[in-house]
């Protein structure tokens, strides 16, 4: 868990079995994307945040879960560090790689971004 | 190529069923995630940013074609269709999913090999030059040595739990192609005063946090006490490295703090103690691991033949493409896996096989893979060339850039690694795309790229070296110049203040505008160049207007 609690923030961390990047969301579910994440607003909601990941990884839901400090923007969550929106959108260069065969339909926040714009 | 013996093929079995046991302990909780990572780790997977990632060891670079499309085949059935061949001469899946690895190191185990020892605080796989056993400047195959290390190195129980991990490479020629000077220790393979075999040794080099060239603390050890001497210098690095700071805990902080004399002195002395003792190599042992690595059955040939075709392209590659063979009328051909804004390194499950199917057609069944993640096939005849060049095209790998400045090292950086800072890939690939129609005119650059400083992109010595950083949370690169991982080995200056990922590619430009501007001619290659004329023209054209 982080030494200093973000101001806003949300709980990501590894599934166990794949190791796929997942965010709790409100409901209590760990899901594939942030748009839905529980956020903490205080450091009360952040605690909260905390025990639910201390807990679900002592269950072995997940692995190494922490806090990931976001920005809310226009409705949507931003992770602040460049390091967290990479593990959002994934590696940035997934449409360069030869062969690359993506493992699921489902969209991740950068795909969306495009089809909107487009 | 090196067979497993029975006990290779046992203990390798062993370890994937030891593994599959310890994998369905973590899933069904009986292991917490700290109690199972050291695990992992020993076997090569790790946990990174999207996914585990599950680093296999490449011995000495030398794949056969079945090794190669095994790889492929685990790419296709439990990746996602790609594999990524690394800097430490490995080959890396970045989706695997936890369950399935035990699987993965079965199939591996089926073609004899395994991900053991490429990760944790151990002898780690060691490297050679990729052209070993092929390049006319090399004095013998320096692979047989690389092998008797990895069985010495492999489980070793005195040091499977050193200070940090430990590198081992080996070269065999005077041009340096194993950057043994920035490894914790490198073997330069030559001939003594007496015409025989042995061994230069060089100790406590390395990149990361902080950078250091190797010291040469022995120049002319009997190739018969190759493995004795190793023992020595892991005994003192294992009881005077330090353990109580993970950035210090290196050989090549124990080397610098106590001075190479006095580091040397010690080696010495425990040597002493054990060079006539049970490692001392045998010739018999030694002829017998060399059988493995015999030439293959060369043709004799004619010193020439007919390299070029009437084809502007086939002619770049091949001046650029192909090295000198040991043999007459034979060339080692480099794959390049640098297609202009491609990811470095990177390779289809589809490219992978049409390699091994190359290999196995035109270069007695054997690939390498190089440290600067480029693939070999090492013994192809000259009137095959143009087959070979052909067949690389049609898998978008005929690429003439060997040695050019699209050529880049760039680690997976923030796009996969854990550790990273900033990503390395989009900056190699924007780089790429934007001197790629000048590459011939730039010459000989080698730039490389690492995502933090752990530096496995090897920007320390690249001729430019980029530092990716991060600053505020964003992404942000230090510009470093000058460095080397050659025999004139040298470790990069940095610039002075870096730039934003808008900002790099264009500072990278400006450093080759300016070698280009100031060069003696075409002649003078950038190093000689940034040698000749130091940091300062360079300095003023990236800072002078700001």
């Amino acid at each position: 868990m982080s030494k200093r609690a973000p101001a806003v923030c949300v709980l990501t961390a590894n599934r166990l079995d794949d190791g796929i990047v997942v965010f709790l969301d409100s409901g209590g579910t760990w899901v594939e994307r942030i748009d839905g994440a529980a956020v903490a607003r205080s450091p009360d909601e952040t605690q909260a945040l905390e025990a639910r990941g201390a807990h679900d990884a002592a269950c072995n839901l997940v692995v190494e879960p922490y806090l990931a400090e976001v920005h809310e923007v226009a409705g949507r969550l931003v992770p602040v560090r460049a390091r967290e929106r990479v593990r959002v959108d994934g590696p940035s260069i997934l449409g360069d790689v030869p062969g690359y065969e993506a493992p699921s339909p489902a969209p991740r926040l950068r795909d969306r971004e495009q089809a909107e714009a487009a | 190529m090196y067979r497993y013996d029975e006990f290779d093929a046992e203990f390798v079995r062993q370890r994937v069923a030891q593994f599959r046991d310890q994998v369905a302990r973590r899933v069904s909780g009986e292991l917490t995630e700290d109690e199972f990572k050291p695990l992992r780790l020993r076997n090569g997977v790790y946990l990174q940013l999207h996914a585990y990632m599950l680093r296999i060891a490449i011995p000495y670079g030398t794949l056969s074609s079945r090794q190669m499309r095994k790889l492929a085949h685990i790419a296709r059935v439990y990746d996602r269709g790609t594999g990524h061949f690394t800097t430490r001469q490995n080959l890396q899946f970045n989706w695997p999913k936890l369950s399935d690895i035990p699987a993965i190191l079965d199939e591996l185990a089926d073609v004899e090999m395994h991900a053991i020892q490429t990760s944790g605080n151990c002898i780690r796989n060691v490297t050679a030059d990729h052209f070993a056993g092929a390049a006319a400047d090399e004095v013998a195959d320096p692979r047989p040595y690389a092998e008797i290390i990895r069985q010495w190195s492999s489980l070793h129980p005195e040091f499977s739990w050193l200070p940090r991990k430990f590198k081992v490479a080996v070269t065999a020629a005077e041009h340096d192609r194993a950057a043994i000077q920035v490894h914790d220790i490198g073997l330069h393979l030559k001939r003594l005063g007496d015409g025989s075999l042995g061994f230069a040794v060089w100790v406590g080099g390395g990149q990361g946090r902080t950078p250091f060239l190797a010291k040469l603390i022995r120049d002319d050890l009997p190739e018969q006490d190759l493995l004795s001497y190793l023992e020595a210098i892991l005994r003192v690095y294992n009881l005077h490295g330090r353990r109580d700071n993970i950035y210090k805990a290196r050989i090549k902080i124990l080397v610098h703090e106590i001075g190479a004399e006095a580091f040397a002195a010690q080696v010495e002395d425990e040597w002493r103690r054990i060079r006539d003792g049970a490692l001392k190599l045998p010739e018999q042992e030694i002829k017998r691991i060399d059988a493995y690595f015999a030439p293959p059955a060369f043709e004799t040939r004619p010193a020439t033949a007919a390299l070029r075709a009437p084809d502007r392209a086939f002619d770049r590659w091949v001046t650029r493409n192909t090295h000198a063979h040991r043999r007459p009328g034979y060339a080692i051909v480099t794959i390049s896996l640098k297609p202009i804004g491609g990811i470095p390194g990177d390779a289809s499950a589809a490219q992978m096989d049409a390699i091994a199917d190359l290999a196995e057609r035109y270069s007695f069944d054997e690939v390498r893979v190089t440290h600067e993640q480029n693939l070999v096939l090492p013994h192809v005849r000259l009137g095959d060339l143009w087959d070979v060049y052909s067949a690389l095209e049609d898998i978008d790998l005929a690429e003439a850039n060997a040695g050019l400045v699209t050529d880049i090292i760039a680690c997976p950086g923030l796009d996969y690694c854990a550790l990273a800072n900033a990503r390395s890939i989009p900056i190699s690939q924007r780089i790429s795309e934007r001197l790629a129609a000048r590459q011939d005119e730039i010459g000989d650059l080698k730039i490389k790229i690492s995502g933090c400083i752990n530096a496995c992109g090897h920007h320390h010595v690249g001729h430019i070296g980029i530092l990716g950083v991060e600053k505020r949370g964003e992404e942000h690169y230090q510009l470093m110049l000058g460095g080397s991982g050659a025999e004139d080995a040298a470790l990069a200056g940095i610039t002075g203040p870096g730039f934003g990922p808008e900002g790099i590619v264009d500072a990278v430009e400006k450093v080759v505008d300016t070698y280009l501007k100031l060069r003696s001619g075409p002649q003078e290659p950038f190093l000689a160049a940034y040698g000749r004329l130091g940091a300062a023209p360079f300095k003023e054209a990236l800072y002078a207007a700001a």
